[in-house]
């Protein structure tokens, strides 16, 4: 589970909507407390500059009552702490609660502490000079806002007990309000943040699950079943999921990619298996030859030494030719074994045919058989064994005619230059013969398989196979049974380091 | 002590041996063995023989070896290889390095005996005339050895092709050849259309003496046509051999590389 690609997605998706989520929030509820914290301001000084403007006229004429009773109602209302008035020297004068009447704020305390921070009262205060937060014991936070009353013309003129005209400020309003609704709103706002997170992350965890499972995870676990049936050797297999993304790119690159080794394995097979018979072919071709002498010179010794008894004579014989039977047999396995590396010249592929043709030509017409060529014109000359490559086209050209019944037939040789990643020298040579069964297909070029009984060495094929190897080139068959065979030779004109493939289409159909 | 032998043979395995020996022993011939080519040097120095009969692969020193030893310091032994590991380039080869001529394995009665006469006669012959160019110089002074057309090329010393200017390649054998077989009792010839490479059997002369002579194809190609005429006047290869004498006309397929081979003459 740790390990999967979806759970990997999941949790950095997570965290990083998380941390998203949190910077976002962080900065969404600081801006949000501050608005509100200013509004509570903006309606603490409203609500203060209406006291002082509701109790001016009743201060001016001294009618104390009255502002009691303004204190009392106003500071009685839900949300608001305190109301009070003190006068320049900190002495409450008005409050709902009684009992503080006629104490002292200390003047250092936090609602003095602006203007007397130098001792030396200020006497003009923005609103957020004159407001303050503070926590009160009970743990809830407060907002605290002063509001300095002004010595006006119409105090110090009152008649009532004068204050002096130098006197600028004749004492404070202090109205405290609770910052309850405030905490209790951020709090809320938090809550559904954190729940809108957590919804955000399970959504996208699902998303990236199912998404992740469909896209990657199906494909992938194909893949590696894939992987594990090629790794333990059946190079057939093919993945059938494409999908037009990356990993459909994939699968196809590995679909390529088992099919060419697929084919590398069947031409190392081939080429293994023509190897150690050529090897077993001329060990055991060696090790016969020397009795086979033996068999023969003793036989033939023998035939000239009879005193006329026929039948011995006749038996002796058999010995004899038998024995330079298996002389031309091992003869042949010899000339299998010895495949030579070729000889390398510049060539003209068409000469090399034409030369080929005429010596086959006279067999080939007594049995009806006509010869159609279609060779490209000034074909580039390129380095091959001439040799070999007249030998590649005896072989061929015998082969087709042997697939032609006596009723007559055609062969059809074409030649022509091909560029694709590069240049080389294409051969086909066709015949209307009589096909090769399907399941003979793969057979073909094995040495030592034939179809033609006792005529035949079952090398022509392989000879050719093994010459095409050395040319680094390919040979495929393409055969339909009663149709003809169509053999289709590749021949690089440059000279590389790959080797043969041999392709087999009609298995694959 | 030294002996005086007819067929030294070289060869490492012992059913060869007794093949020879089998052969050439009721024949008249006095035969000498050895397993490998040191040994083969002590008795060459020990004894005398007329011939050499060496199996091609042979433990450390090869046949071939051989051949260049005998060359050098015995001159007038022809050798004739067995080739066991039918290797037709090396057989060829052999031919150029100076070998008489070459019998594979497995061979018969009549082969052997042919072969081994043919240089047996081949070293009395050479008492009276000697090599091959002197005795071309004698038949053919008018010869102009600039005219390529007119060269002859030879595989080993008897076997010789001429070409023609249309593309053919005769074939046939030399004189000392002809007097070394001695009665034509039949040629096989190949068939017309058969393709043949070199160093394969093209024709076989049978003689009165029931033995065989393997002409060997002096190049690869496809026979077109075989000179009966020979058969039937048997003194034409005798005199003519070189001319009219020839026995088998053929196409070459593989000419320029497979002159290499060949000795001009």
């Amino acid at each position: 589970m740790k390990n999967k690609i979806s759970f990997k997605l999941i949790l950095a998706v997570g965290v990083m909507t998380i941390s998203i989520i949190s910077i976002f929030s962080f900065f969404m509820i600081k801006n949000q407390t501050q608005a509100l914290i200013t509004q509570v301001k903006h309606s603490a000084n409203q609500l203060s500059e209406t006291i002082k403007s509701s109790t001016k006229y009743d201060m001016l004429l001294n009618q104390r009552e009255r502002v009691h009773r303004i204190i009392d109602t106003i500071g009685n209302q839900e949300g608001i702490e305190k109301v009070r008035i003190f006068n320049k020297e900190g002495e409450v004068i008005y409050s709902p609660n009684k009992s503080e009447i006629g104490s002292f704020v200390d003047k250092k305390a936090e609602a003095c502490f602006v203007c007397h921070v130098a001792d030396q009262p200020l006497e003009k205060l923005t609103i957020p000079e004159r407001t303050r937060v503070f926590e009160v014991k009970s743990g809830s936070k407060n907002l605290g806002i002063i509001n300095p009353i002004y010595n006006e013309a119409s105090c110090s003129q009152a008649e009532c007990h004068a204050h002096e005209v130098s006197q600028k400020v004749l004492g404070v309003l202090d109205v405290t309000m609770s910052l309850d609704d405030v905490e209790r709103q951020v709090r809320s706002n938090r809550m559904e943040l954190i729940f809108f997170t957590l919804i955000s992350i399970i959504t996208v965890s699902l998303i990236l699950w199912i998404l992740v499972k469909k896209v990657v995870g199906t494909p992938v676990s194909e893949l590696v079943k894939a992987t594990n049936i090629v790794a333990t050797g059946d190079l057939d297999y093919r993945i059938k999921i494409f999908k037009k993304d990356e990993l459909g790119h994939l699968g196809r690159s590995f679909n390529q990619m088992t099919q060419k080794l697929a084919e590398a394995n069947k031409q190392i097979v081939q080429s293994n298996k023509l190897a150690s018979l050529g090897r077993l072919a001329a060990g055991v071709a060696h090790e016969i030859n020397n009795p086979l002498t033996g068999i023969l010179t003793y036989s033939t010794y023998l035939l000239n030494h009879l005193d006329n008894n026929q039948e011995t004579k006749e038996d002796i014989e058999v010995i004899v030719r038998e024995t330079r039977r298996c002389g031309e047999i091992v003869k042949r396995l010899l000339e299998f074994a010895r495949q030579s590396p070729p000889h390398k010249t510049f060539v003209d592929i068409n000469n090399i045919l034409n030369r080929a043709i005429s010596i086959v030509n006279n067999q080939l017409s007594i049995r009806n058989i006509s010869v159609h060529k279609n060779l490209e014109e000034n074909l580039p000359e390129f380095k091959a064994d001439a040799n070999q490559l007249h030998q590649i086209f005896i072989n061929l050209l015998l082969n087709a005619a042997d697939a032609i019944d006596s009723q007559g037939g055609e062969i059809s040789i074409s030649i022509k230059l091909v560029k694709k990643v590069e240049e080389f020298i294409e051969i086909k040579v066709s015949d209307t013969g009589c096909g090769i069964p399907h399941k003979n297909i793969s057979k073909i070029f094995d040495p030592f398989y034939t179809t033609k009984g006792h005529k035949g060495t079952g090398l022509g094929l392989a000879v050719v196979w093994g010459i095409i190897e050395q040319h680094n080139g390919t040979i495929s068959v393409e055969s339909e049974v009663g149709k003809g065979t169509v053999f289709t030779i590749h021949l690089p004109i440059e000279e590389k380091e790959t080797s043969a493939i041999i392709t087999e289409k009609n298995i694959r159909k | 002590m030294s002996f005086h032998y007819d067929v030294l043979v070289i060869e490492d395995e012992k059913v060869v041996i007794d093949s020879v020996k089998k052969i050439l022993i009721p024949e008249g011939f006095t035969v000498d063995e050895t397993f490998d080519v040191e040994s083969a040097l002590l008795n060459l120095k020990k004894n005398k023989y007329k011939l050499i009969l060496t199996d091609l692969m042979l433990p450390k020193i090869s046949g071939l070896k051989l051949i260049e030893i005998v060359n050098e310091k015995y001159p007038d032994i022809p050798i004739i290889m067995i080739t066991g590991y039918a290797t037709l380039e090396i057989a060829v080869q052999s031919l150029k390095l100076g070998a008489f001529d070459f019998i594979p394995k497995p061979f018969a009665f009549a082969e052997l005996l042919g072969v081994v006469h043919r240089a047996i006669k081949l070293v009395e012959v050479r008492k009276s005339s000697d090599s091959i160019a002197e005795f071309r110089k004698q038949s053919h002074p008018q010869h102009h050895i600039d005219n390529k057309s007119e060269h002859y090329y030879f595989l080993g010393k008897h076997i010789w092709t001429k070409l023609d200017q249309n593309g053919s390649a005769k074939v046939g054998v030399d004189e000392t050849f002809s007097k070394t077989i001695g009665e034509i009792h039949q040629i096989d010839f190949p068939s017309v259309n058969e393709i043949i490479s070199q160093g394969n059997p093209l024709a076989r002369i049978y003689t009165n003496e029931n033995f065989m002579h393997t002409i060997w194809a002096p190049l690869s190609g496809k026979v077109i046509e075989n000179n009966q005429e020979v058969e039937k006047v048997n003194t034409l290869i005798d005199k003519n051999s070189l001319f009219h004498g020839w026995l088998v006309c053929m196409i070459p397929t593989n000419l320029e590389e497979e002159l290499q081979n060949l000795i001009l003459c």
